[in-house]
């Protein structure tokens, strides 16, 4: 991505993409916002932390703390780092004030199961899945969200969705970079064995997915998915953009697919 | 990459490379270049509204007022030092006292200074050449930044290397440690958390302690008003953010109604009982920590926090001191505009009191008396575990230095063991640097027992 938002087009112009077609041989997907709504999940756990943080810091003035805690969290999100403690730690740190370590791993884990109790995959989720499973290889890259453990990641509380992927990477652990570094594109494309000029890659998040995806080579689709409750950048891009997974049959980069009979979970 | 550290050090370690070997009357100019140009005008006009714009904390005036009489004091105290190469020669012991730099010093700052403080490190820091980057709190970074830009400017005029000052951009944690892990020595001024943080960084290190300053006023005293005038000066300076500030005053129960009702002719307002309980709950919300809300803010805006009403004209709010602890987190530090009173007949009873104060708070670093009694002043200066004691002066306008007092001028005042830190003293150039002696044979002289221990001797036997 350049200095201005905006992403570097080093690929192939989209026409050219689209005559390729036939040579895609694996469809990877990012996880939260892509397959599965977290949206509510994260809200929810971010508003209990908040409320946790200011209570034990003992201040007065709410929506002070709230603009930094926001400022903080912001400014971890655009490095990719999204380790709660570490963010909490910093915003103790503003307030001159030390944490208690302990606590802080309890509201950790206390946020993760919000999060986790809180998500549900997209209805067309394991239908597209499905269906994109005859002909391609699947595979999931997903940032860690800063986690504990790659474990505890919430693809795990999915297993009908965990078997149509052959390599399942979380990055951002275990010496992998997170994304948008290319890092794990290429890691996950060096087990799937397939070229990045032969894989899509279908995410939420224009910098960390659709950049990410396009400055390792592989071929962005951008889902803003109608159903999630979120502001979108503003940018304007060539990149495919669906607002359903099953629009991906409409694309272009994918012909030649058969045709899906989607089935829709609740 | 912004702000990376490695490279900040590989940068600083370059510069001072070039800057250890100055001789004195260039390392001089340098700290005179620098010295001026943050004695400016202008200059600290932009670091004072910058500092209190991006805090929200402490008096715009008093900062401006700040940053001259710090950078002006530290420089006069290193006025005519020799902190380069032969410092000190004791002939009669064949001894030669060079002076040496340490090298890269991290300088953590705090938010309630974090202008004054980068000021009074960075000068002493050049005068022994070493080369200093600055960790800024995140509340007051743009203000540190900027003050380290402008001693740059300065470097830069007098063709001296650039990177002797450097200063993080864009702080955090991660990166504070970080610093003090590469750098050769760490100077950190803050609260009495900071301390761990800063040795687990394995590096030697200068540290302050909490300051929680009680102020004895005896019935020695020939002009209660003007005593209490000096004591809300020091009071409301900068609101209260230096550690130095009055947190209490020990009021000797002759002059104590008198001497009441002069603080509140100097805009004092004394909480009644019930008011008091409003503001307790309101400073320290959970019962323990401070409310950081209402640090170095002004009295009339924690009074309204709290929601008690007081006069516009109020300055500072008075709180009658109750217990000693936990228990009434009034006997401790408060940051703020709130002093606490205490009435005592019975000097040596109120010194037991402010022991057992320090060890609850502020052990380590200071206290005041207002006296005519010499005999008070060391008795105290004796008991209390404290680097000083300030005798007839408002404590902010005298402790870290002041032209009418006689201690160094910093901001950065060492607690000694009892707060954890390794020096006592205020900190300057004294201690950023190191000594190789050079010993040369002299006539051997090998003492009898009567020199080493005649007196025992003489009154104990040799049995």
């Amino acid at each position: 991505m350049t200095a201005d938002g905006r992403c570097r087009f080093s690929g192939l112009h989209s026409e050219i993409r689209e005559a390729m077609s036939n040579t895609i041989k694996a469809v990877l997907f990012d996880f939260g916002q892509t397959l599965a709504d977290s949206a509510d999940g994260f809200r929810q756990a971010e508003k209990e932390a908040q409320e946790k943080l200011f209570g034990h810091m003992a201040l007065s003035l709410k929506e002070k703390f709230l603009e930094r805690y926001r400022q903080v969290r912001k400014e971890f999100h655009g490095r990719s780092n999204f380790s709660r403690p570490a963010m909490w730690r910093e915003v103790y740190h503003y307030h001159c004030l030390v944490p208690d370590e302990a606590l802080l791993h309890s509201w950790e884990t206390e946020y993760w199961n919000t999060v986790r109790a809180r998500t549900i995959l997209f209805p067309e989720a394991t239908g597209v899945l499905k269906a994109l499973n005859t002909r391609f290889k699947i595979a999931l890259i997903t940032n860690t969200q800063g986690q504990p453990a790659s474990a505890a990641h919430r693809i795990s509380e999915f297993p009908a969705l965990e078997k149509f992927f052959r390599v399942i990477l979380v990055a951002g652990e275990n010496g992998i970079p997170p994304k948008p570094d290319p890092t794990p594109f290429r890691k996950c494309l060096e087990a799937l064995g397939v070229a990045a000029a032969e894989a899509v890659y279908v995410g939420d998040d224009w910098r960390i997915d659709v950049c990410g995806a396009r400055n390792a080579g592989l071929n962005p689709v951008w889902l803003k998915h109608e159903s999630a409750k979120r502001n979108w950048p503003d940018v304007n891009t060539d990149v495919p953009v669906i607002t359903r997974l099953d629009h991906l049959f409409g694309l272009n980069l994918l012909q030649g697919t058969p045709s899906p009979t989607i089935e829709f979970s609740a | 990459m912004e702000d990376d550290i490695k490279e900040m050090y590989t940068k600083a370690k370059k510069a001072f490379e070039e800057y250890q070997y100055w001789p004195q009357e260039k390392v001089d100019e340098v700290v005179q270049a620098v010295g001026w140009m943050w004695q400016k005008e202008a200059i600290r006009k932009v670091l004072a509204r910058t500092a209190v714009d991006e805090s929200g904390i402490g008096v715009y005036e008093d900062k401006l007022a700040k940053i001259k009489t710090k950078t002006l004091g530290t420089l006069w105290d290193q006025r005519g030092v020799k902190t380069c190469d032969l410092v000190e020669e004791d002939k009669a012991r064949g001894i030669r006292k060079y002076a040496k730099p340490i090298g890269v010093i991290a300088d953590v700052v705090p938010c309630t200074n974090p202008e004054s403080t980068i000021c009074c490190i960075g000068l002493s820091t050049l005068k022994t050449r070493n080369a200093m980057i600055v960790s800024p709190h995140p509340r007051t970074q743009k203000s540190s930044y900027l003050t380290v830009e402008y001693g740059r400017e300065a470097l830069k005029k007098i063709g001296a290397p650039v990177d002797l000052l450097q200063c993080i951009k864009n702080t955090s944690q991660e990166k504070t440690q970080q610093l003090m892990s590469h750098c050769d020595f760490a100077v950190a001024t803050g609260g009495a958390a900071l301390v761990k943080v800063v040795y687990a960084a394995g590096k030697p290190a200068q540290t302050v302690g909490a300051g929680n300053v009680v102020s004895f006023v005896d019935e020695t005293v020939p002009d209660l008003q003007a005593t209490a005038r000096k004591i809300m000066l020091s009071k409301i300076a900068n609101n209260a953010a230096s550690c130095s500030s009055e947190n209490a005053v020990a009021l000797h129960a002759s002059i104590y109604d008198k001497m009441i009702e002069c603080l509140k002719k100097e805009g004092g307002y004394l909480c009644s009982t019930a008011e008091r309980e409003t503001l307790r709950k309101c400073m320290w919300p959970d019962g323990k920590t401070l409310n950081r809300d209402i640090v170095a803010h002004n009295a009339k805006f924690i009074a309204d926090l709290a929601g008690i009403k007081v006069p516009e004209t109020t300055k500072f709010l008075m709180v009658i001191g109750e217990k000693i602890g936990r228990e009434d987190r009034f006997s401790g530090e408060k940051i703020s505009p709130v002093l606490t009173v205490w009435k005592w007949s019975d000097f040596d009873e109120m010194l037991d009191r402010v022991e057992k104060i320090l060890e609850f708070s502020g052990k380590g670093h200071s206290v005041s008396i207002h006296t005519e009694s010499d005999e008070r002043r060391v008795k105290l200066a004796l008991r209390a575990k404290v680097g000083r004691v300030v005798c007839n002066m408002g404590h902010t306008a005298a402790n870290s230095g002041g032209w009418g007092a006689g201690l160094p001028f910093t901001d950065t005042l060492g607690c000694g063991t009892w707060a954890g830190n390794i020096s006592s003293e205020n900190v300057n150039w004294k201690q950023f640097l190191n000594y190789t002696l050079v010993s040369m044979p002299i006539k051997e002289h090998i003492p009898s027992d009567e020199e080493l221990f005649g007196d025992y001797l003489k009154k104990w036997g040799k049995d």
